[in-house]
């Protein structure tokens, strides 16, 4: 990053080719495609306006993570509003796909794992995708999200308790009770 | 963590690594760092520009008799080798005693530099990060100062003094010449070049070749008139979409005339004839996020709502946004908000009717699973 702050054109393909699809995942395990789509460029875009503001204070992916973050929330901001406003809108377009109910007999544990993810709460999904895919600490995603720790840990907690039971149908004594909604 | 939860971590990390095989589209990956591109190429200009305005501030307040004008700046970029003596001086152009049929060429060449720079001038443009046609002119400045240098500073004198004050020159010639002029290697300016001065056409075409990203968010096509493409933004649909002088006159694009008239029809034909179907769009938009990344761009309205517009050689790919209805309908209009995707296509291959967008064989575009039903096209791409 530092390099493409200093001219260096190169420097930011090599960070979006290191760095692309982790962004990409974390946005598409939270939002339909098209939405996805648009959030994986706010987050690119948003790199390349604020690079002559850029600091090299802390991680790179701190910076990235918080920014694809800071971009996510304000999709799905602006999806409820929208979808507050618009009445003829068809299903399919807003719905998020991944979120159907799998056939356990004929889908993959993979495929089960990410539909789990889908319809896992706000907080608790965006907690679990930091972790996949950012690479960050518990401190890390703590500030990216803007939380604490322990907040975090516990949203990781009840999340993948409830992702084990989903796919492989596994109930452990946390998941049978009441899992605190955290968005 | 417990064991419990360390033992969850460790299932998640080991399930989720197995299948996450998800990349990222190509089509946004190309987007985005055509960005990075046009961004990066865009702080070339403005640092360059500072930095010539700032030593070219610096030889005109030194130089004694020079005043702080266009006019006297074009002297300095017309007469800069002529005699070998500071180009600032007062005398430059007295001791080098151009034929008279050159002065008078050379003082209406300086009317119309300073009608340009009247009009358009680079320091209020050049730093600001909206700036339509600023953006494009200051890219054409950076593509043309090389050419400038090469054409100037052959001719000098090899001493420190003379290259800082080639680089004036050059400063000048940047700051003075928005739109490139090919400064002649013998300083003297030919009945060629005064013609296309006053006609502000760039005598040849971009500086860097066949570089597409310029020419993407490039407002001014070869043989454009400059002064028509140098209004930053467009007061109503009809003089936006009509103008004559807008439409490039490369070879790949429709002759003017048809453009025009083609144009002024397509007001009515927004207001619900279909008059516009055979128009090709010549004008294809961007996405606001791209005009706030690169700082090209020109606005427009059709039916008030707000576009962002590009002119550019109908041959040339670039990045349209568009927008579904919910009768799955594709649009360019920004307001419906319910599915955004973004197409790369030449202009040539889109039509507009109306406020819809279809393939330029009239068949209406869809798009599944991210892909668009783009038709074949013959030859174009």
């Amino acid at each position: 990053m530092a390099a493409y702050c200093n001219g260096d054109e190169q420097a930011f393909a090599r960070l979006y080719e290191r760095y692309k699809d982790a962004t990409w995942r974390y946005a598409r395990r939270q939002l339909p495609e098209a939405a996805a789509a648009d959030c994986q460029q706010a987050i690119w875009l948003k790199l390349i306006e604020q690079r002559e503001r850029y600091e090299p204070k802390g991680h790179f992916r701190s910076y990235l993570f918080t920014l694809a973050h800071n971009a996510i929330t304000d999709e799905h901001r602006r999806r409820s509003k929208q979808l507050a406003r618009i009445s003829d809108t068809e299903p399919q377009q807003l719905v998020d796909e991944q979120s159907h109910v799998p056939d356990l007999d004929n889908t993959s544990r993979y495929q089960r794992l990410i539909s789990s993810i889908a319809r896992l709460p706000g907080a608790q999904r965006d907690a679990v995708m930091l972790k996949a895919e950012s690479g960050l600490s518990l401190s890390q995603i703590a500030e990216v999200t803007g939380s604490n720790v322990e907040a975090i840990k516990s949203r990781l907690r009840y999340a993948l308790n409830k992702l084990r039971a989903d796919v492989d149908g596994r109930q452990t004594p946390r998941s049978r009770g009441a899992e605190p909604e955290h968005d | 963590m417990t064991n419990n939860a360390n033992n969850d971590e460790q299932w998640f990390d080991d399930l989720y690594r197995q299948g996450s095989d998800e990349h990222s589209p190509a089509e946004l990956d190309a987007l985005i760092l055509q960005a990075a591109s046009q961004n990066q190429r865009r702080r070339w200009p403005l640092f360059a520009t500072a930095a010539v305005l700032m030593i070219a501030a610096g030889v005109l307040l030194n130089a004694p008799d020079s005043a702080l004008s266009p006019a006297s700046q074009s002297e300095v970029v017309s007469a800069p080798a002529q005699s070998g003596t500071l180009p600032g001086a007062k005398t430059t152009t007295a001791d080098a005693s151009p034929p008279d049929m050159e002065r008078e060429m050379q003082a209406s060449m300086e009317t119309a530099l300073a009608e340009q720079a009247g009009s358009h001038h680079p320091s209020a443009d050049s730093l600001s990060d909206d700036a339509g046609d600023s953006d494009a002119s200051r890219e054409k400045s950076h593509s043309e100062t090389p050419r400038m240098e090469r054409a100037v500073t052959p001719e000098r004198p090899s001493s420190s003094a003379m290259s800082a004050d080639s680089n004036a020159v050059a400063a000048a010639s940047t700051v003075t010449e928005q739109r490139s002029v090919d400064v002649p290697p013998d300083g003297y300016w030919s009945s060629q070049n005064e013609a296309s001065l006053a006609a502000n056409v760039r005598p040849s075409g971009l500086g860097r070749g066949e570089d597409r990203a310029d020419r993407i968010y490039s407002d001014v096509a070869p043989d454009e008139p400059m002064a028509n493409t140098a209004q930053p933004e467009f007061e109503a649909p009809v003089s936006t979409l009509a103008t004559p002088a807008m439409a490039p006159e490369s070879p790949q694009r429709k002759p003017p005339a048809q453009e025009t008239a083609a144009q002024e029809t397509e007001p009515e034909g927004l207001a619900g004839n279909t008059t516009s179907r055979d128009h090709a769009v010549e004008e294809v938009i961007v996405t606001g996020a791209m005009k706030r990344a690169t700082g090209a761009g020109t606005t427009a309205s059709i039916r008030g709502c707000p576009l962002f517009t590009f002119y550019l050689n109908s041959s040339e790919e670039t990045l349209v946004e568009l927008r579904q209805c919910s009768d799955g309908r594709w649009t360019l209009d920004p307001e419906r908000k319910l599915c955004k995707r973004y197409l790369r296509v030449t202009p040539s291959e889109l039509l507009i009717d109306g406020e819809t967008l279809t393939w330029a064989d009239g068949q209406a575009i869809a798009c599944e699973d991210g892909r668009f039903n783009r038709p074949k096209p013959a030859g174009t791409r």
